[in-house]
């Protein structure tokens, strides 16, 4: 009997195993359909850890929620993961319309770098400048939404650069310690107002991904610093030195708990990633301020930025005439038909190319049709929507933003009062996009240290700078001197940097070329011919600006609106003829501009000549309709003594008749 | 389709101007000259040093303003832009109202007299009409045509600027614009052909 037992008993878990993972696998994806109910799924739901086991009030030394085995459960975390939020690490597969990239500062060595995997040009990538996912996440983790490189191997991100060896394996503990940064899906999704990313921020901070999700969404308080432990910390034989204790109320008699889960986030969630403050009137003066007229009706960034279960969010940037990407994975990532009809003008005047009736009307969310009275339709041939509508009124020299990425805006309490200035993000920039059409961008100017070979220029990662020229970049000073937000920096100064980057001795293949140590910033490139600095043109050192569309401004405040010609055609207007601030750490007190009519490949001559023709345009209405009503009172002179002839001439037949 | 409209129509134009030349020469035409019923000049011979100097304005920059708007559109496929746009803006207000200097000095020598109006209503009733009654009547009516399609050429062109008309409105008044210009244009050289030949005559 034992013996049958034994023989039984495998098969039998065999075959239990089998059936939970099939049962498993049945739910996966379970949430991620519409059953055409529109009343919001209520979620009552049990919490899992990365350990796949259930998390409950009573738990001794509970572990953090673990996103992929809670959410996981009915939803496919892994088509998720294929979304733009999260694929534009070592699974990037597109690159899309160029956007706000991460940025990479280290204002000592006066550098702001921006960074990027997706194929943007005027990026570099992470590991162009040392930076491998466990390097990344300690860079740009406060306003990351998990997954990608948060769920990188330690190895995994560098394979690609067929330099294994190099891992770290200090990192390889420090990751065992930190645990992953899965997707964060309470950060978009959770509508409880106890969301706080500032919480998941700061446990960012501390190294404890693996704990930013829980505490961001209030389940729970953590107690350590997995930055502070020793590498070869162990709980098992150290004891739990990072405490979870869980809101005990949460949990119902079956330890479920209820999260406010909504399908459309709010705004109030995107806005934490997504801020952009205008440095015209910031701190006391921000509530002059309006919010996006969009918002403002009422709508959410979700009501035309939406996506299915792919996560793949429309962002605008594909209208109904034109996909300016051309690429393959685009098509295949989206219904261009469908996601069209959710660009501005797919809302406001009809998707022509949609299957749907509704969608080739237009007017999704009662979006108004715009008039444009006054605008002669080349305009929308030769401009954006959003370079009337969007940003911040141009003036005569651009304006300045921070954004909550690249500035890490939004971090309260514990983070302390950090309020950085760099990067100087330059707005409202008119430059052309993608589809040949002008629009407003954001831009940055790059500036760093780097090396050329064949023209090819590469920025040094701020570490090996930082190692290389100490002193003359001025490291030991703990209080230096700000120009403009700069620490200054002399030709003097680079000539001596780039002579201790000349020095160094890299480690170069037989045949290589030395690469020729260069500096950029201010749009020039800095190099040494025969001892002294010169500096020159190059791509590498061109500003790097991306589109943007928010916040939009009500029609009354767009440009042109009402025929107000001289909006744009003015000799003095800024839209054509404003200044583009030149930001560097190179005299930086000095006002360095350039024309605007060079990012919108504009001819200057010509527009001006053309903004002086606007002088003469209340004459030249005025001479022609009053020639015209002279030509039209001629000929109703004379039609009128037609009519009189005609008049007479039938008149007389009758008389002859009778 | 406007490019092909354009093409196929001076085309048909400039080819019935060489038909007509070469079936009709100036010589028959004497023949068939009769006298003004009403006693004024039955050409535009005489007219005043204003008039002709309105009249070769509004010619010359018609012809510009031909050249300028239809040029690239009939030769590139490309709408007008840049400095060629800003000619053709420039020159209208000189076209217009050298067109309206001509209507008034004109109007009265292209008046229909007797002969005009019973050639004209015997053409409108497809009767056979007296050669002596037709004579002068073309001339005069591409005089009138001309002049009146000279108003919605303008108008069009001039209420564009004003915020009035939405993006349905301003691309009816560019097509507007586009058709009623063509008509002017072929109107305008029939009527200079036909006062050519006529001038031709008088000398």
């Amino acid at each position: 009997m034992i013996q049958v037992i034994r023989t039984l008993l495998p098969l039998v878990l065999l075959f239990g195993g089998f059936a939970v993972g099939q049962a498993a696998e049945k739910d996966k994806g379970l949430g991620d359909g519409h059953d055409g109910n529109r009343a919001s799924i209520t979620h009552l739901i049990e919490l899992w850890d990365d350990r796949g086991k259930q998390i409950k009030s009573a738990d001794a030394q509970p572990r953090p929620v673990s996103m992929r085995n809670t959410c996981g459960k009915c939803h496919d975390y892994d088509t998720m993961a294929a979304g733009w939020h999260f694929h534009s690490g070592s699974t990037n597969v597109l690159s899309g319309r160029v956007g706000e990239p991460w940025m990479l500062t280290d204002n000592r060595i006066r550098t702001q770098i921006p960074i990027s995997n997706r194929d943007w040009k005027g990026t570099y990538k992470p590991g162009d400048v040392d930076l491998n996912a466990w390097k990344f996440l300690k860079k740009f983790s406060s306003h990351f939404p998990g997954g990608n490189y948060g769920e990188m191997a330690p190895s995994e991100d560098e394979e690609g650069e067929g330099d294994e060896e190099e891992v770290d394996t200090s990192e390889i503990f420090r990751w065992e310690i930190s645990g992953k940064y899965e997707i964060n899906c309470l950060a978009c999704h959770h509508a409880d107002r106890k969301q706080n990313q500032s919480d998941s921020a700061l446990q960012a901070a501390k190294e404890n991904y693996r704990w930013a999700a829980t505490v961001g969404s209030g389940l729970a308080s953590v107690k350590g610093t997995a930055s502070e432990l020793e590498d070869f910390y162990d709980p098992e034989f150290d004891g739990q030195k990072i405490i979870t204790s869980y809101d005990k109320s949460r949990f119902d008699s079956e330890n479920k708990v209820f999260l406010d889960i909504v399908r459309k986030p709010p705004s109030n969630r995107c806005y934490f990633c997504h801020s952009t403050q205008d440095l015209q009137t910031p701190g006391k003066d921000e509530w002059v301020h309006n919010e996006d007229i969009h918002m403002a009706s009422g709508m959410s960034c979700s009501d035309c930025h939406r996506n299915g279960a792919d996560h793949m969010i429309s962002r605008g940037d594909i209208d109904p005439s034109k996909n300016p990407h051309d690429s393959d994975g685009y098509l295949k990532a989206y219904d261009l038909k469908k996601v069209a009809s959710f660009s501005c003008q797919g809302c406001h005047m009809g998707n022509p190319g949609a299957d749907d009736l509704a969608a080739r009307m237009g007017g999704h969310l009662g979006a108004p049709v715009p008039k444009h009275k006054g605008i002669p339709p080349v305009h929308f041939e030769k401009l954006s929507c959003t370079a009337c509508h969007s940003g911040r009124l141009p003036t005569e020299s651009t304006a300045r933003v921070r954004t909550a990425r690249m500035h890490k805006l939004g971090r309260h309490g514990p983070h302390g009062r950090i309020s950085p200035q760099l990067p100087h993000v330059i707005t409202p920039v008119f430059a052309r996009m993608a589809n040949g059409k002008i629009g407003p961008h954001n831009m940055i100017w790059p500036s760093f240290w780097g090396t050329q070979t064949n023209g090819v220029v590469k920025p040094l990662a701020p570490n090996l700078v930082r190692e290389i020229a100490p002193d003359e970049l001025g490291m030991e000073i703990a209080e230096p001197e700000r120009v403009n937000d700069w620490i200054e920096l002399t030709e003097k100064q680079i000539g001596n940097v780039l002579n201790l980057i000349g020095e160094y001795e890299w480690e170069l293949e037989e045949g290589d070329p030395k690469p020729e140590p260069v500096y950029v910033a201010g749009g020039r490139l800095y190099s040494l011919s025969n001892g002294l600095v010169i500096s020159t043109k190059h791509d590498a050192a061109e500003p790097y600006k991306w589109p943007i569309a928010h916040d939009v401004r009500p029609a009354a405040q767009s440009l042109g609106s009402n025929g107000r010609c001289a909006d744009c055609h003015d000799k003095d207007s800024p839209f054509i003829f404003g200044q583009v601030e030149v930001d560097t750490p190179i005299k930086p007190a000095e006002k360095q501009t350039v024309a605007m009519t060079k990012f919108g490949e504009l001819d200057r001559s010509y527009f001006q000549m053309f903004a002086f023709t606007f002088l003469f345009r209340p004459w030249l209405k005025v001479v022609v309709i009053i020639s015209s009503i002279l030509l039209g009172m001629v000929l109703l002179l004379y039609a009128l003594k037609g009519l009189d002839t005609v008049i007479k001439a039938a008149g007389k037949k009758v008389s002859s008749k009778q | 389709m406007f490019q092909t409209i354009s093409w196929v129509s001076l085309s048909l134009v400039l080819a019935g101007i060489v038909v007509h030349w070469i079936a009709s020469p100036s010589s028959l035409l004497a023949k068939r000259e009769a006298p003004d019923a009403g006693g004024r000049p039955s050409s535009g011979c005489g007219v005043g040093k204003l008039s002709t100097l309105a009249c070769a304005v509004a010619f010359g920059s018609l012809f510009i303003l031909f050249v300028t708007g239809f040029g690239g559109r009939l030769l590139l496929g490309e709408a007008i832009h840049g400095y060629t746009l800003m000619v053709h803006v420039g020159l209208a207000p000189v076209f217009v109202i050298s067109a309206g200097v001509m209507l008034v000095a004109w109007s009265y020598q292209c008046g229909l007299n007797e002969n005009d109006r019973r050639g004209l209503a015997s053409l409108l009733c497809l009767r056979k009409t007296a050669k002596a009654d037709t004579v002068n009547l073309a001339w005069k009516l591409t005089f009138w045509l001309a002049m009146a399609l000279v108003v919605p050429v303008s108008l069009s062109m001039v209420l564009g600027m004003f915020p009035i008309f939405g993006t349905h409105g301003q691309e009816t008044l560019l097509c507007l614009h586009q058709y009623s210009s063509l008509a002017l244009t072929l109107v305008a050289m029939i009527h200079v052909y036909l006062v050519v030949r006529r001038k031709a005559l008088c000398s």
